[in-house]
């Protein structure tokens, strides 16, 4: 999975009825990111810009036919949706930031994605469920799980997906206060799985200035 | 709509379930997994030093023969020690993702050998867990499954083997005295 990421920034100044000295300014980063899957392959990503309501036809409009996106839910397993004759099979499927997912490309070549959309920021939480889950930072930025505003706890395991492998790398739990193979470095829209011993949140204020 | 849906939901799975079946080789994962190994007589073991134990797992499918597995590791020597954290994936044979699996922890002092079944052999210096149902399996795009509900145990300690030499001198010295008489 080859992964691209650019980042405008936009200042929509909101000056409403207040006066030039106490203008209140909107800063709205948007941007895009390039995913690659290469033909037969499968790749764990993760969403990290918002466009409308996040829906699968917002955030890939379009695919090769026969591709499919893997969303998962603990406890249940794995949802599949195709899409096929233009659309996808489930339009109410939604891709939200911090959102992990498969995407299996069953194209004969590599399939581009590219997200598109706007960064989010101020108070973001993903919420995690005791067991498995399929996730990945909401904001678009590279770097160690903690550095990402997760910080780890007793009994966590991330599963990252060897893309080259096409399986898993080494589980990585997080027991004594260390991560056994040091600690996680996720990039920009990678997804993952964490499992995790308790029901919790993975909070983070992030802002662009 | 429905049944394009599960159709290729189906045909993903299908894709896992010629992995073969996997499991984090971790005993311990917060509360999930918990499986201390200790010396007979107290003390959680370690993986290095004179003293050190390795453990291996072993596992097949429902109903067949327990196999070692993967390949020795050394216990923790740090804060963790009496634990294995990184194990790895371990595949076990003839079990599919999603499925079933019975494994077991064995774990022996490395001064017995490099196996289980020569440290068995020589009698002394080893232990086992109870046998595990291990059931979700991982493998394809599904993660390893943890090896929940095992339990700890100990090890035997090292009884040491008297050595040829110092059999024969034995025997000399009891000949001697037998003589005398």
């Amino acid at each position: 999975m080859r992964t691209q990421l650019i980042l405008t920034t936009a200042v929509l100044g909101v000056a409403g009825s207040l006066g030039a000295s106490a203008q209140v300014y909107s800063v709205n980063a948007v941007g895009y990111i390039n995913v690659s899957v290469p033909a037969g392959k499968f790749a764990l990503v993760a969403n990290q810009l918002n466009t409308g309501g996040n829906k699968i036809g917002e955030v890939i409009p379009t695919a090769g036919e026969g591709t499919i996106v893997f969303r998962y839910a603990s406890g249940a397993g794995f949802v599949g949706n195709g899409f096929e004759f233009g659309a996808w099979s489930i339009a109410d499927m939604t891709l939200p930031p911090g959102a992990g997912f498969f995407i299996q490309n069953n194209t004969a070549a590599a399939q581009t994605f590219t997200f598109v959309g706007e960064v989010p920021q101020g108070n973001l939480s993903t919420a995690l469920t005791a067991g498995l889950n399929l996730t990945g930072s909401q904001v678009p930025q590279a770097g160690t799980l903690s550095a990402l505003g997760y910080p780890g706890a007793d009994g966590d395991v991330v599963y990252q997906w060897d893309a080259a492998a096409q399986g898993y790398k080494a589980p990585n739990g997080f027991e004594f206060g260390a991560w056994s193979l040091g600690e996680p470095s996720i990039a920009v829209a990678e997804g993952f799985f964490i499992q995790r011993g308790a029901a919790g949140t993975w909070s983070r204020t992030f802002s662009v200035n | 709509m429905k049944h394009i849906v599960i159709a290729l939901a189906a045909l993903a799975f299908a894709a896992s379930a010629f992995a073969q079946g996997t499991v984090n080789f971790a005993t311990r994962s917060g509360t999930t997994v918990n499986a201390p190994v200790t010396y007979t007589g107290g003390g959680n073991v370690l993986g290095t030093g004179a003293d050190a134990v390795w453990g291996q797992l072993y596992g097949s499918a429902p109903g067949g023969t327990l196999a070692a597995l993967g390949a020795p590791v050394p216990f923790r020597s740090d804060a963790g020690s009496g634990y294995i954290t990184a194990g790895g994936t371990v595949e076990i044979p003839g079990t599919s993702a999603n499925g079933s699996a019975t494994v077991k922890l064995v774990a022996w002092y490395a001064s017995q050998g490099a196996t289980y079944a020569e440290a068995m052999g020589k009698g002394s210096g080893y232990g086992e867990s109870a046998v595990l149902t291990v059931n979700g399996l991982g493998g394809g795009t599904t993660p390893p499954a943890l090896l929940a509900g095992l339990q700890g145990f100990s090890v035997s300690p090292v009884i040491p083997e008297p050595s040829i030499a110092a059999l024969g001198l034995l025997g000399a010295g009891l000949l001697l005295i037998r003589r005398k008489k």
